[in-house]
């Protein structure tokens, strides 16, 4: 079915969205979880939740891309999940400051949700810069969270290749953040 | 800031870079191959009825087909598909192979790819299949399949694609089609590209893989557009002997076809039906002669033919040759001659082993030069320089000659036996620029952005320096040339230096890695070389050999860029005065990052590496190279080689040293016991950068091993 058949079907509440998006992203989805969750179980969760989070969004919000739309409430979703399992494997000292710090008030959390606005906007004006072999081997990696073989692969280039590339990057984007005001 | 922030900022980023490096999915143990979709045109909403010639002529700009030889329309498949979507978004994806793809090699079986269904009336004999067939033909593909697919809807369950190729006949055992002329080859019906999820997907239900290249013979059906389907599908196709299927893992497994394409259900009569196809094959193919030597007449020109190419017909003269096609009255020169050249001789010889004879000329001009023309495949070859090159048969075989100008005679003329790798593609040849060699200059390169280079090779050091940052390279032999040229086709292009210097020369390349941040001395061949630029190209030319003079290539490229033993065991690039700074890159392969002591034995079995009570020894024989104080923590990297061992490790005092061991000729040991970047954080399985500051300029970017905490 036709990305934009999907979005209308959203729009309309038909649940048949769900079913049309699942069935076509299935995979797509289950890759980005499962590379940041490393448990297929638990990335069965993150497309069933990120499914969900569609249907709750849309409308109002009106993807022009649904798959990557949906590609990142995935790696939210995977993101946080992962985040509780690390809790869950760290002491009570660190649960207890992670709750106090839930504390933080509504402003506060309006400031980071800027920050991490600006901080996304440089990241992206940085990967605007580069070539496109290199940006997709970044995004393949930081993004879709791919192994730098898997990365590398797809790139055509060897492992070693893509690691040196991968570091260098990396440092140019701590300069490139720094540059504009991060504190990095 | 955290590293989690910016991790989760990523997901924010630009739709754009997520989708274009979005991965390919696997779709529950079925691996697709992704058929990419090829720039939206307006085509095809019915087969095309048209007159031959504007059929034929019109077809061939939609498809590329380069030799306009045929009498059949060629119109697409108008397969039950198109019927099936909107007409307003008909369009064709053309099936590319990946670089990852590539890889995928596997001989055809002997026999027919076919399998057993209960619902196909399959023939039980070559007779059978014969008479109902309209055409059998041997044929090559020239294109990679297509896929006609309903763009508006991306191929997902329950819609329908169907695939095509355009086959030029080799050889005609029934029908009414001659050599040369291209075909449709189609599916007979559209197909269910269930599983796709959004991606074209290549399946091989009832059609061949259908690369170019590949060799098939077909009993074929003239379907009503002009276009045909194999007879019974499966059973109507053939693959010839010695052909490939790329599709096929080395493994043997195809990940495409698993489902649908198995050799172990045979269709009735197989292998007598392949038989038989093979031997009435082997009475109709056309025997191309062997090498022909076509006499030029002094004043007037005559006229030939070749069997390969039944559609042209080649006039020659003193002044060059022409190819006469058929039905379009076209006439080519096939070479290209300058005033006052003549051509000398003209050989057909089939000098790549395809079939289809080559044009092979001596034009005499100012020098004797040799150009070959591949007719078959549109390819030129040519070989020329300072001195002559010309050509002349011995005994049947067609050989190259190369004599000095000086001694124009042919008895002292080297030769050898001519073959396409003695000889310059034309028209492949690459963007060349001279460096303008000022005296005593500073200059930048627009491609070596962050570079200055400073040149005195008019005076007589003859140096050439490059600075990058704080580093400097300079050459150790007095340059004479400088040429800047894309050598790998990256994109960038690389200088590459003569040094001559004691009638020994040399060619140092400095090109960037694939990162496209650092330099890197590449570093061709010590001794009796050089490169020269001829009409455009650069070519290299072998240690006293006029004949071994060759085009550089990727591959070739690759072999002595990545020959680090030489990299590490000698002076690559020659540093010049003492104190200036080289710079190595180490980077190790992965698979060779160390995971135990086991690991980091050298080849040479006379060392001893050892960690006791935390610590490291290193010995060779009963010589010690290292004995370090008790260690918190080691760390350890190899080359793939195995003749260079890193070891990185944190005292208990909290410092970090450094040992390196190269094994090189004199199995050097080099220890560095300063660490310039003495924040380093050593982790495990974490690439790291280290700067030594022993005045070696050593870098070293690589993924450590944890061997010790």
């Amino acid at each position: 079915m036709d990305d934009r058949e999907i979005v209308w079907l959203f729009l309309a509440r038909d649940e048949a969205a769900i079913k049309a998006a699942g069935e076509k992203y299935r995979s797509y989805l289950m890759k980005i979880a499962e590379n940041i969750t490393g448990s297929r179980e638990d990335a069965e969760e993150c497309l069933n939740d990120a499914l969900l989070k569609a249907w709750e969004t849309i409308p109002p919000m009106q993807p022009e891309m649904l798959s990557t739309y949906l590609g990142k409430l995935t790696r939210n979703l995977a993101i946080n999940r992962r985040r509780q399992l690390d809790r869950a494997k760290r002491g009570s000292a660190d649960v207890a400051f992670e709750e106090l710090s839930g504390m933080i008030s509504a402003k506060e959390t309006a400031d980071a949700e800027l920050d991490r606005k600006a901080l996304a906007e440089a990241i992206n004006s940085f990967l605007a810069k580069l070539s496109e072999r290199k940006r997709s081997l970044f995004v393949r990696r930081y993004w879709y969270c791919e192994s730098v073989k898997d990365a590398a692969a797809a790139e055509g280039m060897t492992e070693s290749a893509a690691s040196v590339t991968l570091h260098r990057l990396r440092d140019k984007l701590r300069d490139h953040l720094r540059k504009r005001g991060f504190d990095i | 800031m955290r590293t989690d922030d910016i991790f989760e900022a990523m997901t924010d980023i630009d739709d754009r870079f997520i989708e274009a490096a979005r991965p390919i999915e696997q779709y529950d143990g079925f691996q697709p191959v992704v058929i990419r979709p090829a720039p939206r045109r307006a085509l095809w909403k019915t087969a095309i009825p048209a007159a031959a010639f504007v059929a034929v002529v019109a077809a061939a700009g939609v498809f590329g087909v380069k030799y306009l030889r045929g009498r059949i329309e060629i119109a697409p498949p108008a397969a039950s598909i198109s019927n099936s979507i909107a007409s307003d978004y008909p369009e064709e994806a053309k099936f590319i192979v990946d670089s990852d793809v590539k890889s995928l090699i596997w001989g055809y079986p002997s026999g027919s790819p076919s399998w057993f269904d209960d619902h196909v009336d399959y023939a039980n004999s070559y007779e059978e299949l014969a008479k109902r067939s309209d055409i059998i033909v041997s044929g090559t593909f020239i294109d990679d399949i297509h896929q006609l697919q309903d763009s508006n809807k991306i191929v997902v369950a329950d819609d329908e694609c169907a695939m095509y190729n355009k086959l030029e006949i080799d050889s005609v055992i029934k029908g009414d089609l001659s050599r040369g002329e291209v075909i449709i080859i189609h599916q007979d019906s559209s197909i269910n590209a269930s599983n796709g999820e959004g991606k074209l997907i290549f399946v091989l239900d009832q059609l061949s893989p259908m690369f170019k290249g590949d060799k098939w013979v077909y009993f074929l059906k003239l379907e009503d557009d002009g276009t045909f389907t194999p007879v019974n599908g499966p059973q109507g196709r053939y693959p010839l002997p010695n052909s490939t299927n790329r599709l096929v893992t080395s493994d043997g497994i195809n990940p495409n076809v698993d489902e649908y394409f198995t050799y172990e259900n045979d269709a009735p009569a197989r292998d007598e039906i392949y038989e038989e196809l093979l031997k009435k094959l082997s009475d109709v193919e056309i025997k191309v002669p062997g090498l022909e030597r076509i006499e030029i007449p002094e004043t007037s020109f005559t006229t030939f033919e070749m069997p390969e190419f039944p559609f042209a017909k080649f006039n020659v003269s003193k002044l060059g040759v022409s190819a006469n096609i058929e039905e379009i009255l076209e006439i080519t020169d096939i070479f290209k001659m300058k005033d006052g050249e003549t051509l000398e001789n003209l050989y057909l010889a089939d000098l790549n082993g395809d079939g289809k004879r080559e044009l092979c000329v001596t034009i005499s001009g100012e020098k004797k030069r040799v150009e070959v023309r591949d007719y078959g495949n549109d390819a030129r070859y040519a070989v020329s320089g300072e001195d002559d090159y010309f050509l002349a048969d011995e005994d049947g075989v067609l050989m190259l000659y190369y004599t000095k100008r000086e001694r124009p005679d042919t008895a002292a003329a080297d030769h050898q036996e001519l073959t396409l790798d003695l000889l310059i593609p034309v028209g492949a040849s690459l963007p060349l620029w001279e460096v303008p060699l000022l005296g005593n200059a500073t200059f930048t390169l627009p491609d070596f952005e962050g570079i200055e280079f400073e040149t005195d090779v008019n005076s007589k050091r003859k140096r050439f320096i490059m600075y990058w940052g704080e580093h400097r390279f300079a050459w150790s032999g007095p340059v004479n040339e400088v040429y800047v040229c894309d050598l790998d086709g990256d994109g960038q292009r690389e200088i590459i230096t003569n040094s001559l210097f004691v009638d020994d020369g040399c060619i140092h390349v400095y090109g960037f890695m694939n990162s496209g941040e650092l330099g890197e001395v590449k570093y061709i061949e010590n001794g009796g070389c050089r490169v020269v630029e001829t009409d455009g190209t650069l070519k290299y030319k072998a240690a006293n050999s006029g004949m071994k003079d060759i085009n550089y290539s990727k591959s070739d490229l690759k072999r002595v860029f990545t020959d680090r033993r030489s990299m590490w065991g000698g002076t690559p690039f020659g540093l010049g005065d003492p104190g200036d700074y080289g710079y190595y890159e180490f980077v190790p392969d992965d698979e060779h990052s160390v995971t135990s002591l086991n690991d980091l034995s050298p080849s040479d079995d006379n060392y001893s590496i050892s960690i006791e009570n935390g610590t490291l020894s290193v010995s060779r024989g009963s010589e010690t190279l290292l004995k370090t104080g008790k260690l918190e923590e080691l760390y350890g990297v190899t080359d793939a080689e195995k003749n260079c061992l890193l070891f990185v490790y944190r005292s208990e005092s909290g410092g970090i040293d450094a040992f390196i061991l190269t094994e090189n000729n004199s199995s050097k040991l080099v220890h560095i016991d300063d660490i310039v970047d003495n924040n380093v954080v050593l982790t495990d399985h974490r690439d790291v950068s280290i700067d030594f500051k022993d005045g070696r300029g050593v870098s070293l970017i690589g993924i450590l091993s944890r061997i010790y905490k």
